[in-house]
């Protein structure tokens, strides 16, 4: 088939960024698998306080009680007792990029990532295996009191204030992963703004799994103080291993009175992760919270970032485009909850299923009695490439208040005839014309990233594009 | 029909295998579907009651219901013309649709029927499933149970093995059938009724065929649990309106499945007014090409009514067209919850399906509406969308009726029945549009004026 040939020529059968590097561990727990003596070995090993070991061990009690979820993706080849529970590769943070480890920095490279974009890129957290190894915050921002560090760092250095949210958003028994995340959370960024101040340069931290039968379990919370302003941005990208890995990842926002929190993922792990992150947001009287969600790799990803409006006039916006290629199950949405009067939300969704591929929408739209004057509306779109695709829409709308003005609204369709048909004429090739609708189709999200993370999207979608046309 | 020496077991609350086995002998049923009945309780054994956690299930609690606390069989006397029918069944044909065949089954037995002559010429039979299968049992063994088999879920289980009454229709190929034919449900006990409807449309043929359900006002709790089985054979044309408009003493249940066959059309009308919990499937599977399929849903709850539609628009085949609307009304402390799926299955290329739902919620902040339009596309050539909407009288719609002169209560009853309008417009049949609009006006009478702001 020619199909294949040109797939293979362009080495997409095998996924991009398959390289690793040789292992090499400072820490990692002495067997596989989860157990209280487990999780007591990570809280000592990073000097914890007592609460936060309670804290974690009540979290894997929930984990064990709840049962793993039978809707949504596929679960069942997932074997929590074939995982690492714990790695964490160097001593030290890195004080400077001459202070990262060449085999790290040959890994980034690999990536084509920060050396280039250092300048650009204000503050780089790039964790490696489970735990940030280094860190550089522009020093203005210490001026202005912004805190951004790895969660543990967070948990040693200011211990009062993550002690007074860390899992008051994503209790530990809000679902399996949930739990399991907070037993043995590990890495991640704790982001402190103060009130008033707002950070112009994206905060960014930029991760990889990189052993096998290894989970990633970071933890990020974000506070944003009165009036102030942040941009987050996460992405990801991992090797391929042969057997499955796991990332379950909780992230947990507050946007406070008139507070603006912007939350940009690119996920793109290798087609091999199950990736299953619960990222949750609580935004007080007239605070913003959006999410910008990409979903390009994974085997299995679950993820439906929520934003809870809590106070009056606060407004929630949540940007979701997924790609599913061949055995790729993409199950992302978003969900809304209106408990306030005045308050305003908007779900983007756009995902494209190619091949064998799967997207599913899955969101919550929920208002609360009281919650007057509600504007929510929500906008799902798939395009299907292929005869096998697989598109779902499942999109649960729960209303308790009159006063509300709720929409939802979603098509599916595959590239027009008449649109490729108009591009031809115009002189491109069936797959250029393809590539320009499919990149036209998510536009709309491409447009909310920054320039070189729109540009990657574009580039990846473009890659996994060509060829299609057999 | 009723017989005397109804047996003692039947007249004693609860079901057991005993039970189904004594009502199947006492119907005098062939071997096979005592078989099946068994075979069936069997399975309602088996099966968990649906709780919260089941997804299905997920807002309507069910917990307090338990087929236990109901009289499985009530007869009811045999009548020989309509003036002998209880004067509330008379009064309800009378509002109805003109007809030209008739079915009335009073609680657990059919107590009258009545045929056009033209009708029964051309070959076409309706009667009493009991009858039906005396007279015509192949055609019945073959397609009774074959839509809403007996392990769909725990009240089809419950159906199967304890169903009586129930009508057979049967069209002939070729024959338009052009004057409705309707089938009349009356409770007057504190019973329970599990009727059964099969409707064999064949070939080219054409009908229209109504169910309604009404009950005498009781304080008694009783409980209704239908199935619907509707074939429409190829080029045919079936319209099926369910109408359920009980007293608030019923808990009603209902599974509604039809199957098309080429190039055929069926319209599926199903109102939801009555009841004080009333939980209805309407699934129709598109199994083959070209097949045009149309279903409405109005509904309007008030009190603390709990109205739950699950719909299932299954593409099967290339080539379909279907249209989905369901539009409902909220007020007090009632809860409505519509849960549609499209789903396009694999090889369904050319498919054309919408669904949309939409909510208004009348002066209250106390009523609960859910919204779940679902899609599943396993197809890439097709043109799918849904849209849902919840929200309240529009005010700009108030303030042009109102600036016209009209005074506001009036004028939010125009908006309502505007909104009704999108649906009961789409009905071609007079006698139940005009039921519908006055069931309306009722419920927004109820004292709506007083609770808008």
């Amino acid at each position: 088939m020619p199909e294949d040939r040109t797939v293979q020529a362009l080495g997409l059968d095998e996924y991009k960024f398959g390289f690793h590097d040789p292992e090499e561990y400072f820490f990692k727990t002495p067997r596989k698998g989860i157990d209280p003596e487990i999780v007591a070995m990570i809280s000592k090993h990073k000097n914890e306080p007592e609460w936060m070991l309670e804290f974690r061990l009540n979290a894997l009690k929930s984990f064990w009680e709840k049962p793993t979820p039978q809707w949504g993706g596929n679960l069942n080849e997932l074997d929590f007792d074939e995982i690492y529970y714990y790695i964490r590769p160097m001593e030290n943070q890195g004080r400077s990029w001459d202070d990262v480890p060449s085999d790290i920095k040959n890994t980034f490279e690999k990536l084509g990532i920060p050396q280039a974009e250092r300048d650009i890129l204000a503050g780089v957290g790039a964790q490696y295996e489970s735990e940030v190894v280094y860190h550089s915050l522009k020093e203005e921002w210490e001026k202005a009191g912004v805190v951004f560090m790895d969660m543990d760092g967070g948990l040693r250095e200011h211990e009062d204030l993550v002690r007074e949210y860390f899992g008051t958003i994503i209790p530990p028994d809000d679902n399996k992963f949930a739990a399991l995340n907070s037993a043995v959370w590990s890495g991640g960024s704790f982001v402190y703004v103060p009130p008033g101040v707002s950070i112009d340069i994206p905060l960014q931290a930029y991760f990889r799994i990189n052993a096998e039968n290894m989970g990633q379990f970071e933890r990020t919370l974000i506070i944003a103080d009165e009036g102030s302003y942040v941009h987050y941005i996460e992405g990801c990208t991992a090797p391929t291993y042969t057997t499955n890995s796991l990332h379950s990842a909780v992230v947990e926002l507050i946007a406070k009175p008139n507070a603006r929190i912007r939350y940009s993922t690119i996920q793109n792990w290798s087609h091999n992760t199950y990736n299953l992150v619960t990222k949750r947001a609580v935004a007080y009287e007239d605070a913003t919270v959006e999410w910008v969600d990409g979903n390009l790799g994974s085997k299995l990803t679950m993820k439906y970032p929520a934003v809870y409006l809590m106070g009056e006039g606060a407004r929630g916006e949540i940007l979701s485009v997924a790609y599913a290629g061949d055995g790729q199950h993409q199950d992302a949405g978003g969900k809304i909850v209106h408990a306030a009067p005045n308050t305003s939300s908007l779900i983007t969704s756009k995902s494209i299923s190619k091949g064998t591929g799967r997207s599913t929408y899955r969101g919550l739209l929920k208002v609360h009695e009281g919650a007057e004057s509600s504007k929510s509306r929500v906008e799902c779109d798939a395009l299907l490439l292929d005869e096998k695709a697989r598109t779902d829409t499942y999109p649960y709308i729960e209303i308790e208040e009159k006063k509300v003005s709720t929409e939802h609204e979603a098509t599916v369709s595959k590239v027009g005839e008449d649109q490729l048909f108009y591009l031809m004429s115009r002189g491109l090739s069936e797959e250029e014309a393809i590539a320009m609708v499919v990149n036209g189709f998510i536009e709309p999200i491409a447009k909310e990233l920054p320039l070189e993370y729109a540009i990657e999207l574009n580039r990846l979608i473009q890659l996994e594009m060509e060829g299609s046309v057999g | 029909m009723q017989k005397n020496g109804v047996p003692e077991i039947l007249k004693n609350k609860g079901v057991s295998a005993e039970v189904v086995e004594t009502l199947s002998k006492f119907k005098s049923e062939p071997a096979w579907l005592t078989e099946k009945r068994l075979e069936a309780w069997r399975l309602f054994e088996k099966i968990p009651m649906p709780t919260l956690r089941d997804e299905a299930w997920r807002y309507t609690d069910i917990s307090d219901v338990s087929i236990d606390d109901f009289i499985p069989y009530v007869p009811s006397p045999d009548v020989s013309s309509e003036k002998e029918l209880p004067e509330a069944v008379q009064t309800l044909i009378e509002e109805g649709e003109e007809n030209s065949a008739l079915i009335v089954q009073h609680n657990s037995e059919t107590a009258y029927s009545r045929v056009d002559e033209k009708l029964s010429h051309k070959g076409v039979v309706f009667t009493d499933l009991h009858t039906a299968l005396a007279e015509h049992g192949d055609l019945v063994r073959k397609k009774l149970f074959g839509l809403v088999p007996i392990d769909y879920d725990k009240f089809a289980a419950l159906n199967a093995a304890a169903f009586s009454g129930g009508s057979l229709l049967y069209v002939p190929r070729g024959v338009e059938v052009e004057v409705p034919i309707q089938s009349y449900h009356w409770l007057d006990v504190a019973g329970s009724i599990m009727p059964r409807t099969l409707v064999v449309v064949e070939e080219g043929a054409s009908v229209t065929y109504i169910d309604e359900y009404a009950s005498a006002n009781s304080e008694e709790l009783a409980f209704s649990n239908g199935a619907v089985e509707l074939y429409v054979g190829q080029g045919a044309h079936l319209r099926y309106v369910s109408l359920q408009n009980w007293e608030r003493n019923v808990l009603h249940f209902n599974t509604i499945r039809s199957s098309t066959e080429k190039d055929s059309t069926i319209n599926s009308l199903v109102v939801a007014l009555g009841s004080q919990l009333s939980r209805t499937n309407v699934e129709a599977g598109l199994v083959a090409d070209g097949s045009d399929s149309e279903m409405l849903g109005p509904y309007f709850a008030d009190s603390s009514q709990v109205v739950d539609h699950h719909t299932l628009q299954d593409h099967i085949s290339p080539n379909a067209h279907w249209d989905l609307l369901y539009r409902g009304a909220l007020r007090d402390e009632s809860q409505t919850v519509f849960s549609g799926l499209i789903r396009v299955e694999p090889g369904a290329q050319k498919t054309d399906a919408y669904q949309t739902n939409r909510n208004i919620i009348l002066g209250t902040d106390d009523a609960f509406a859910v919204s779940l339009p679902n899609l599943e596309i396993m197809a890439d050539d097709v043109k799918c969308s849904h849209g849902s909407t919840t929200g309240q009288v529009d005010e700009t719609d108030l303030f042009y009726l109102m600036s016209r002169g009209i005074p506001r209560k009036e004028a939010e009853k125009l908006v309502v029945f505007g909104f009704f309008g999108e649906v009961t417009g789409r009905i071609p049949l007079r006698g139940l549009k005009e039921k519908l609009d006055q069931a309306i006006e009722g419920k927004i009478g109820l004292g709506f004026e007083e609770r808008v702001a």
